[in-house]
This record gives C-alpha cells, sequence and structure tokens, in this order.
C-alpha cells in the first residue's frame, strides 16, 4: 500500500521531517509552500500495515503526530496553521488548483 | 515631469506649454478647463439642456461606470468609475502615465475607497478622499459626468483635485472610453496531446448553482466582473515533445517565452494560458500560474488530465480552473489565504468566488463540502476581489507588475471590518503619544484581553516578530503596507486561558523592517493590527491614527537625519549590536547623546547603548584563534544609561518595564545588588499599578 503525503499550507523556507511508525521516510530543507497551489512538497511511502502512525516535524518549531488508516485514507495533506500541524487523511486525492 | 504632483495645481508650472495645451486647467477659472472627447465636449450643453426632458425617461438614463481617458499632453490618466451597471463597488480610481518623446511610463495610482456620491437630474458627482501611491498635494478628488440617455453618446468625465482645505488642485476632463475597468489581449495556446476540447462555455444551469443560469466563458466570467479579455488570434498549437510528455514548471514557463506572442519582460495587460494535458505532479493539479520568475503572473496552465471531459460537471471544472488561473494572474490569492498577502486582508474560507477550492469549502451538506460549495456557488468573484480587480494600484494587479501576493489585497481601507466577530477577544494597538517627531522610534503596544467570562484560549505571541499578529500601515501617500520584521522567530506553543479582566500585552518597534524604514514621511499614518487566534479567527484592532511631524527647528531636523538611516533603524530593532557593519549607526546615536542629550530622542539612543553594554557581545573573527572575539558586558556603563531612561518618561509602559529589567541585571553585574532591588521594586509597583 502506498501511503501519500502533501505538505501543503504555511511552509516558510522550513526543514521538515517524517516517520512512519517511528522510522524516518523523509527529511527535507528549504520547504516553503507555493501559494499559487498551496502546495509544498510531497512524498510517497510503501507500507505494509493497514494503519500507521504518521508524524511530521519542522525543525524548532510545531510536530505532530496522527494514525492514518492507509488502506481508507491514502491521501495526507499537512498544513502549518496558527502554529501548529495539521494532518489530514482522506480518501481521494486533494486536487490543486 | 516624473517628479511633478498631476494633482496639485502648483505643479502645472513645471509643465510645457505644449504639456499645458489641450491637457489640464486650473479649475479657480484662470485657464479653461479642456481635454477629452472634443465632439462630446460640444454636445454637453446640448445634453445639460435637454437633462429636464430626461428626468421623466429616468431608466433612459445611460449608466456612467466604467473606464474614461485624457490622452492629450505628456501626462495621461485613466480614470475608472464603478458607481452603476453590474455590482457597483462604489468607488472611482485610476492610474498616470508619463509620456516623454515615444515613451510612456508609469507615474502612480489613486483609488477613493469611500466617496459621497450625488445624482440629481443632469449631472452624477462622486467626491472624497483619496488613497495615492504617491505623497498628493491636492489629495480630495471629485468626478462629475453629465447625465445622458441612451440615444446621446456617453458623457467624458471631469476630475478635480482638491487640497484639503478646498483649495482647487488640477483638473482633466476624460472622454468615455469602455464599459470595462480594465482589458487584457489573453493568448490560449493548445499542446497537442490534449485529448479533450478547449474549453469554450458552459451553462450554469446544467447542474445546481447559486446563481442564474447562463452561458459563461472565460471572456464573459471576467466580463461580468467587468474585466476585457480579448481573445488574441495566437492560438498555437505546441508539440508536447517541448515537455516530453509531463510538463513541469520551468518547461511551462520557456514555452511560454517562446509561443506567447505578445511576452515581453515587461508590465502589460496581456496574459498567455496554456490548455495542456499532464504536469508532471499528476493529475492533481487541475491548474497552476506558475509566472514566478522575472516580471510574474504573465502566464498560467490548466491541465486536462485532471478537468478535461464533456460532461457538465467536467466543463463547470475546466471553467472554474481556468478562470481560477487566470485570477492569479491577476495577483488574487485563494480565498483562505488573503492574510498572506502583502499588505494581508483577511482570509474569506467561506467565500463563494472563483479563487476558492470548492473542496475546502467549510460548509457541508449530505453530498460533501465540495457539493454544497457548487450548489451555492454563483460564479463570480467574491466583492473584495472585485475591488482588487476595478481599483487596485496598477503595479498591483497588471501583469508583470508587482510580484504574486504584493499589494494582491489592496483596493481596501488597511483591513476591512469583520462582518462578524465571535473569537470573545480584543485586541488592541495604541502608542504612548499619538504624534511623533520625525525620525522617532515608533513603538506600539498590544494588548490581548477576552469579554467571555467563560475564558478564552489563546497564544501569547503578540509580538510581529513572531509572526502571528500582523500590522498593516498606510502611509501619508495611501500607500497601503504590511509591516515585515527584520527577523522572524519560530514559535512553539506558548498557550494560556485568558479571563476577563486579564491582559496580555507587548510592545513592538515597528519603525524598521525588511523593507527599511516605515515612518519615513511626516504626515498622518493609520494602522490596525490583527491577531491570529488559535481558532483561526482573526480579531482586528481598532485603527489607530498616528502623525509624524514635520522638523520645524534646526535640531529637529538634525535629530531626524541621525535617527533616519538603515543602520540607526537596524540598531533599534536589535536593541543595540557591536558589529561592525552598524558602526556609522552607533557613531549617530553618539552624536545623538553629544549635541542633543536632553532631547526626547536621545532616550532611545541611550535605550539602544544601555542594553547593548549590558551584553557580552560576540563578534566571529576567524583571524581569532577561537574564531569569536568576546566584549565582556559593562554593567556599570549600561546601568547609568538605562536608570536615565527609566525615569525620563519618554518610553511606553511595556518598553519601560523592559528596561527596568534590564536595569535591575545590570546593577546586579555590577554588584549593587541594593541597586537591583530597588529597581526590581519599581518594577513590581509598575505591574501592580498597571491596568490588567
Amino acid at each position: 500500500m502506498r501511503l501519500n503525503v502533501n505538505l501543503r499550507d504555511g511552509f516558510q523556507n522550513d526543514t521538515v521531517t517524517a516517520t512512519v511508525n517511528g522510522k524516518e521516510v523523509f527529511r527535507k530543507t528549504g520547504v516553503r509552500t507555493d501559494l499559487t497551489l498551496s502546495f509544498a512538497a510531497a512524498f510517497e511511502v510503501e507500507v505494509e500495515e493497514p494503519t500507521v502512525e504518521l508524524g511530521v516535524a519542522i525543525a524548532g518549531g510545531p510536530h505532530a503526530t496522527r494514525e492514518i488508516r492507509v488502506q481508507e485514507a491514502p491521501f495526507v495533506e499537512v498544513s502549518v496553521a496558527e502554529g501548529r500541524l495539521e494532518i489530514r487523511a482522506s480518501a481521494e486525492e486533494v486536487p490543486m488548483m | 515631469m516624473s517628479g511633478a504632483d498631476p494633482t496639485a495645481a502648483d505643479d502645472l508650472d513645471n509643465l510645457s506649454l505644449e504639456e499645458m495645451d489641450g491637457q489640464i486647467a486650473l479649475a479657480d477659472g484662470v485657464g479653461e478647463t479642456r481635454g477629452g472627447d472634443p465632439s462630446q465636449g460640444d454636445a454637453a450643453d446640448g445634453a445639460d439642456a435637454s437633462a429636464d426632458a430626461a428626468i421623466s425617461f429616468h431608466s433612459l438614463l445611460r449608466p456612467v461606470s466604467g473606464r474614461y481617458r485624457n490622452t492629450t499632453g505628456g501626462l495621461q490618466l485613466e480614470l475608472r468609475v464603478d458607481v452603476d451597471r453590474t455590482r457597483p463597488m462604489k468607488r472611482v480610481s485610476g492610474d498616470f502615465f508619463v509620456t516623454s518623446g515615444s515613451t510612456t511610463s508609469y507615474f502612480g495610482s489613486f483609488t477613493v475607497n469611500s466617496p459621497s456620491i450625488t445624482s440629481t437630474a443632469t449631472e452624477l458627482t462622486i467626491k472624497g478622499l483619496g488613497s495615492f501611491t504617491w505623497a498628493a498635494g491636492a489629495p480630495v478628488i471629485q468626478v462629475t459626468i453629465p447625465r445622458r440617455t441612451i440615444f446621446q453618446p456617453q458623457a467624458p468625465a471631469t476630475l478635480r483635485f482638491f487640497r484639503t482645505n478646498g483649495t482647487p488642485g488640477a483638473v482633466y476632463v476624460c472622454a468615455f472610453e469602455s464599459i470595462y475597468f480594465r482589458t487584457v489581449r489573453i493568448e490560449t495556446d493548445r499542446v497537442s496531446d490534449v485529448s479533450t476540447p478547449v474549453l469554450a462555455s458552459y451553462n450554469t444551469g446544467s447542474l445546481p448553482s447559486g446563481g442564474p443560469a447562463r452561458s459563461l466563458s472565460v471572456v464573459s466570467a471576467y466580463a461580468e466582473a467587468g474585466i476585457q479579455m480579448i481573445p488574441t488570434a495566437g492560438s498555437n498549437v505546441i508539440n508536447v515533445a517541448e515537455a516530453g510528455g509531463t510538463w513541469s514548471n520551468a518547461e511551462l514557463h520557456a514555452s511560454m517565452q517562446q509561443h506567447f506572442t505578445l511576452w515581453r519582460d515587461q508590465p502589460q495587460w496581456s496574459i498567455w494560458q496554456l490548455v495542456a494535458q499532464n504536469h508532471e505532479f499528476g493529475s492533481g493539479l487541475y491548474g497552476i500560474m506558475f509566472d514566478q520568475q522575472g516580471k510574474q503572473r504573465q502566464g498560467c496552465a490548466v491541465f486536462h488530465a485532471g478537468i478535461g471531459g464533456t460532461t457538465a460537471d467536467k466543463l463547470r471544472l475546466q471553467l472554474y480552473t481556468y478562470v481560477h488561473e487566470l485570477g492569479h494572474g491577476f495577483n488574487l490569492l485563494h480565498s483562505w489565504q488573503k492574510s498572506l498577502a502583502n499588505p494581508p486582508a483577511l482570509n474569506r474560507p467561506a467565500a463563494l468566488s472563483w479563487m476558492n477550492y470548492p473542496w475546502y469549502y467549510p460548509f457541508g451538506n449530505s453530498s460533501g463540502n465540495a457539493a454544497a460549495y457548487w450548489a451555492n456557488f454563483p460564479f463570480q468573484f467574491d466583492n473584495e476581489e472585485l475591488v482588487h480587480l476595478r481599483h487596485a494600484f496598477y503595479n498591483n494587479i497588471v501583469m508583470g507588475g508587482n510580484n504574486f501576493i504584493t499589494g494582491s489585497a489592496l483596493g481596501r481601507d488597511v483591513l476591512a471590518d469583520s462582518l462578524r466577530d465571535d473569537s470573545g477577544l480584543t485586541f488592541t494597538l495604541s502608542t504612548q503619544p499619538r504624534s511623533f517627531a520625525l525620525g522617532e522610534p515608533v513603538v506600539v503596544e498590544l494588548a490581548l484581553s477576552t469579554y467571555d467570562p467563560r475564558g478564552r484560549r489563546v497564544h501569547r505571541w503578540l509580538h510581529p516578530n513572531c509572526g502571528l499578529v500582523k500590522i498593516v500601515i498606510q502611509k501619508p501617500s495611501g500607500e497601503v503596507v504590511g509591516y515585515e520584521p527584520l527577523i522572524d522567530h519560530l514559535v512553539g506553543e506558548n498557550e494560556t486561558v485568558l479571563s476577563p479582566g486579564e491582559q496580555i500585552t507587548d510592545s513592538a518597534y515597528i519603525g524598521f523592517g525588511k523593507d527599511g524604514l516605515t515612518f519615513d514621511q511626516p504626515g498622518n499614518y493609520r494602522l490596525r493590527a490583527v491577531y491570529a487566534a488559535l481558532d483561526g479567527s482573526q480579531v482586528l484592532s481598532e485603527m489607530l491614527d498616528l502623525r509624524v511631524r514635520y522638523p520645524v527647528t534646526a535640531a529637529a531636523e538634525e535629530l531626524a537625519d541621525l535617527f533616519m538611516g538603515e543602520e540607526q533603524g537596524t540598531l533599534l530593532y536589535l536593541l543595540g549590536s557591536d558589529h561592525e557593519s552598524l558602526a556609522r549607526g552607533n557613531e549617530a546615536f553618539d552624536l545623538v547623546l553629544d549635541k542633543h542629550g536632553k532631547s526626547d530622542l536621545a532616550q532611545y539612543a541611550r535605550l539602544v547603548k544601555g542594553v547593548n553594554a549590558g551584553r557580552t557581545f560576540k563578534t566571529v573573527d576567524r583571524d581569532m584563534a577561537n574564531g569569536v572575539v568576546v566584549r565582556s558586558a559593562r554593567p556599570e556603563q549600561s546601568a547609568s544609561l538605562l536608570s536615565a531612561v527609566a525615569s525620563s518618561g519618554v518610553l511606553d509602559r511595556v518598553s519601560n518595564e523592559m528596561v527596568l529589567t534590564h536595569l535591575a541585571a545590570a546593577q546586579s553585574l555590577a554588584g549593587n545588588p541594593e541597586a537591583a532591588a530597588a529597581t526590581l521594586g519599581r518594577l513590581s509597583a509598575k505591574r501592580t499599578r498597571s491596568p490588567k
């Protein structure tokens, strides 16, 4: 199964790391939201478990974790709002324009 | 000519006789009012004479809204009148251009956001105080337009400027040009692999919607907003091999430069839309305004992999995406991101606008949020966006003007009042004095309280450095800017439950930021702050009016010069520094203390030097063995300077508390614990006495 993670609103030249079940699966510096799309970066992870714990952190800033049911909601959006990280999962890819 | 003020009659002296001829005349009757379409000018008297007859045919009167132009002479004026026709925004605005030889350059823009509008049987008059991109000498604007019936040609508009004391300024007679406020040429190219038809139109009655059923194309959707889109004859078919199957943003930009017939790296009313099949981000990307290099916002693309097709829902999505991406070209942000504009506006996540995402609509029905959005969407821009499209200052909207997001929220008076505020919070912005000497540091005090008897959970980050409070400033010229702190602080959680009667306060020096000096000219300023609350509410302060005084003495002028430098601004922001790059700023403050030591402004020099003296200051020096030069703290010097500041009464309450804290630390470091204790006692007493 594939977990699709999009970093969306609120990133400002940040260093972002992500973990799945505690294991780092993504690290990127200079993550910045393109306001024409509300999109900053994306990554995909192959997972075997139907449910995983996704953790996302901004270096020196907020972090958040959320349990994701990958079979039901494999599309994840992560945004920074009011200084917090928000993680939302959905069954379908959320379009951008 | 470019330095003259086009509003002021005085500055007409700067015009040559040739420029005067047929263009501008004085309003005081000395000169004859000229300009506009001579044939229409001749007809005006007749129109006025017949106006009585027109009264009984009121419905036959021509609307007056649209674009007018004074085209004669070296100074050109485009005037936009928006008081009737479709969704009038009750404003006038205009742009001045200077023509010299065969070159034309932009001079400046103005807008009147809240004019008084009076209409008689013979004439419509619009009058109000303008906002300008320059320091206008005659900032009051009056536009008069004779009423005409539909059987007569549109009348010209006469624009008169006045000084605030009523003295007439310049007059411009502008011929009617178009019912549209802007005219933009659009070139639509298609990529060879697009497998579905390029959108022609969509009937909005095909599926449930919030507006009247009508057939809409890109051109007619913008026409409803008052923007004329003229398709050009370009219409190339671009070989998909240019992109190798999928498009990156870099390839889109290169293709625009190659295929956009009208493309030039300069501001112009032209935009390119590419209809493509696939972006490298995949079919979830419906469209993008990709042009964020050089002169931005001249090109966008839509991708039929996600939106192509001929079913009603696909055609609706195509229309939405095509119009949406072009909206970015006009410098419009997404509805829920308006606060990220510079200067910021209120986010409007529930807006039924072309610029929202249907799937982000916060109100759902049984079929979901997007379905609820479509069922209510009337296929239009919201009012704030209409104001921008019709009346934004030229560089904030023209393609190739200011970069994306800069000026994208203009067209409003600083920050609009919330239509509804249930946040339970009150946010106040104040300064100790309301009037400042030119060069005097402007420190604002920010205070958050609640009127909710249950209390409210809030964050404590009030300082603009932390990014959760934004301050918007309207300068004397009318230009609206967002204050950008010199250094952004990334902050973590710092929450508390605020009870009624309690207050969280902070103070911030906002005289200097990323854009340099904020209060760099004498005149009246309007400020407003917005606090981003934990629940997403944006709590607005009341407007704060400040005045920066003209220096009227030689000493005041010298003090202004000594404070108004980038280095001095940086030192005030940082509360001092030893760094050699700021040496001239420190020298200026030394001179302030030497020559003007008794002035109020000298207390700010003492503050900067006193706080810095109390620090151990480390400077990176690769020539040193450990790479660092350490200057020890000078607590006696610090205490001496800060004692003077603390007892001066010049600083605001919060800043003074900060000074007392530094003073106590310096006294303690200097080996004077009794003095430190006494200072802390003063601090405690101040806090006890302070209103909660």
